[in-house]
């Protein structure tokens, strides 16, 4: 059994894990630190659990368990699990969200090559979204998809962008209410116990009312980057 | 009849929402919407109300018609039966 201290979002996790792939995974995050905020190894019928596709390998279903896991304590720190892609434009946070197969990837990917010395690629997949009072911050996370695009690093955010498939390019803004519905399925919930549905619910609501949220319906192409870059940073 | 142990309510981004956790949320993994009506006949089934007893308090808060209030609390009863929400 390894042990390690990782920083995620600035909170100190001590991970217990059975394989080295645990280890190898968070070696950008792993920090040498006398103390930690929670101690987590995956679940106990992990392999079971996270065997979403047979493919999956022991290690890597470990791996899932033990984001599940931290991703349950993470309200009591004001911070969630995010199902998008983040990249910093001029330190400027934009998180794009969609439901897997969408495009996200390819969406940033065309970013980063219309502005290549502007984007940064936080991560791909799954960052962590910290509430703090005076701001909200997006943190890079070693979970980050297929292509593991990730940094140790954080963001304001600026703006969140719904991504939908379209032959027209198009983006608008939308009301804390309407973006409820699409962001509901992206935020991972924890569900641990009352007090962190509380929190989770609490988080979600500073999220929808505090940062702009919009619907770019997109092709893949360039026009695609210029209208959503037309539409949440040079309209600000 | 009453509601299952662990469904949380808050309000999010001006609308009443409602999720599940702990037990319950093994079952039930949504997330639900009330309006005004809806939330006040949520709160009295928490109070642990009977159905007549929520008939009779929304009639007097409201002012309606007793019958068309028993359509929507038997109504929203049996939505909630549906979804696995009360024992």
């Amino acid at each position: 059994m390894d042990e390690f201290i990782v920083r995620f979002a600035d909170v100190y996790i001590k991970i217990h894990s059975q394989y080295t792939y645990m280890r190898n995974l968070c070696r950008d995050y792993i920090v040498d630190a006398g103390r930690f905020d929670m101690e987590v190894r995956a679940g106990s019928n992990y392999l079971s659990e996270m065997r979403i596709e047979e493919s999956f390998s022991d290690e890597y279903c470990e791996s899932l368990s033990i984001y599940e896991q931290i991703a349950k304590k993470l309200p009591y720190y004001r911070c969630f699990v995010f199902h998008g892609a983040c990249i910093s434009y001029k330190n400027k946070g934009l998180l794009f969200t969609a439901p897997s197969g969408t495009g996200k990837t390819t969406h940033i990917k065309l970013w980063k090559q219309c502005f290549p010395k502007d984007v940064d690629i936080v991560n791909g997949d799954k960052p962590i979204i910290k509430i703090e009072n005076d701001c909200i911050r997006v943190y890079g996370s070693p979970y980050a998809g297929k292509e593991k695009w990730n940094k140790n690093r954080s963001v304001l955010l600026h703006s969140i962008c719904v991504i939908k498939q379209s032959n027209r390019n198009n983006i608008k803004k939308l009301k804390a209410d309407e973006a409820m519905e699409y962001l509901y399925h992206q935020i991972y919930f924890s569900k641990m116990n009352r007090e962190c549905g509380m929190l989770s619910l609490e988080l979600f609501d500073n999220l929808l009312t505090r940062c702009p949220i919009y619907l770019l319906e997109c092709n893949i192409s360039k026009e695609a980057v210029a209208c959503s870059f037309e539409g949440m940073i040079k309209d600000e | 009849m009453k509601i299952k142990d662990g469904f949380v309510m808050r309000d999010v981004a001006g609308q009443t929402v409602i999720i599940a956790t702990g037990k319950a949320s093994e079952t039930f993994r949504g997330m639900i919407k009330l309006n005004k009506t809806g939330k006040d006949i949520w709160q009295l089934m928490e109070n642990g109300l009977s159905v007549e007893e929520i008939i009779g308090n929304m009639h007097i808060k409201y002012e309606m018609d007793i019958s068309k209030i028993k359509i929507d609390v038997e109504r929203m009863i049996s939505v909630m039966i549906e979804y696995g929400i009360l024992e």
